[in-house]
């Protein structure tokens, strides 16, 4: 069974609800925020599920077809989180059983023996109308702009990344550190590896409390610009209701001071000062 | 001695009163943010500056309707004084 790092149901349900809503799109799931908690659990759970019946070999030709770098050790987890990243709508070069892994991935309907054709029309519907629109109007300025900038060089083969243990065996360790050494050597790293695991997930959901900060902020500026903005218009309409009645005022003075006169006044007979 | 219009009075010391006010106003925001962007405390000086960048991160575009609303009434209020001296 896989290993989530919020595998289990109690871990998962302690989680806040921000939390969860994150989780959740690291997972690609599409979720709205004002989702009753249990929906957001079930989707999650679901998506947990479907991760545990995806080949992981297939999760990682998907991964190596869109040239994001992982270990070859990264886990379902982890291959998830970078599926979600993943927009590609062109995929030649994905082997078959990673196109059927992304369209699951994708919530598309697999069928047996289908042909590999469909799948990829499949997914390029699921895509929706605008997106795809936006997609092509991208290939057009892509395809334009790459005619003055010079093309990036030939992509090589795909690497990956190092391992965390610089891939030294038990066996190895013992043998040039001895026995009590090499354990020890391979109990630290597997500590050190799983505190870093911690201190990255950590320094994650502060990254995102503060990008949560920022956005609040933003729409608290938003919204006190706008009651400054409302403010200057009665400020703007009341001077305006003055300005009438003051030139109403200087009119019918303007009158009253011609008794003869029945026309319009004379221009340049104004008394008005100017307001402000 | 001329005759005291109430009317002009009024006028007159409405301009009088909202300036002073507004002037008083501005200068006491402006010397508060000074002292406040002047102090030496590392939080205060840097949440001033978090504010400014803040502010300088608005999109105006998303205030186009109270924008060209007020643009207006200005245009309406502009109008009026003309009247005023003609």
């Amino acid at each position: 069974m896989e290993n989530f790092s919020t595998s289990s149901s109690s871990s998962l349900a302690d989680l806040p609800l921000d939390e969860l809503v994150a989780y959740g799109r690291e997972l690609g799931l599409s979720i709205d925020p004002a989702a009753p908690r249990g929906e957001l659990l079930r989707l999650i759970r679901e998506r947990q599920e479907l991760l545990v019946e995806l080949d992981r070999d297939a999760m990682l030709d998907v991964v190596m077809w869109a040239r994001i770098p992982v270990r070859r050790s990264a886990s379902k987890e982890q291959l998830a989180k970078q599926m979600a990243t993943i927009t590609k709508a062109r995929f030649g070069g994905l082997s078959d059983r990673g196109l059927r892994a992304l369209a699951r991935f994708r919530g598309a309907q697999v069928e047996e023996g289908e042909p590999r054709a469909t799948l990829e029309r499949r997914l390029r519907r699921q895509e929706g109308v605008w997106a795809r629109v936006n997609r092509k109007r991208r290939r057009v300025i892509g395809s334009l702009v790459s005619k003055f900038v010079d093309e990036s060089p030939a992509q090589g083969d795909y690497q990956f990344l190092p391992e965390e243990d610089g891939g030294s065996s038990l066996k190895e360790s013992i043998e040039e550190v001895g026995v009590m050494g090499g354990i020890a050597h391979k109990l630290r790293g597997a500590a050190d590896q799983y505190l870093r695991e911690k201190l990255d997930e950590i320094e994650r959901r502060i990254d995102r409390k503060l990008d949560e900060i920022d956005s609040r902020l933003g729409e608290w500026r938003d919204q006190e610009i706008r009651n400054r903005l409302r403010i200057v218009k009665i400020t703007l309409i009341t001077a305006i209701i003055v300005a009438i009645v003051s030139l109403g005022y200087d009119h019918l003075k303007t009158r009253s001071e011609l008794p003869g006169q029945t026309g319009p006044p004379a221009s340049g007979a104004s008394h008005a000062e100017p307001p402000g | 001695m001329g005759q005291l219009d109430l009317f002009e009075f009024y006028r007159y010391m409405l301009a009088v009163l909202v300036t002073t006010y507004g002037t008083i106003k501005l200068l006491t925001f402006v010397w508060r943010w000074s002292g406040v962007s002047g102090q030496a405390r590392v939080g205060s000086a840097t949440l001033y500056r978090y504010l400014l960048v803040l502010l300088l991160r608005a999109r105006f575009r998303r205030f186009t309707y109270e924008l060209t609303v007020i643009g207006g009434l200005v245009t309406v209020l502009v109008l009026l004084v003309r009247w005023h001296w003609h």
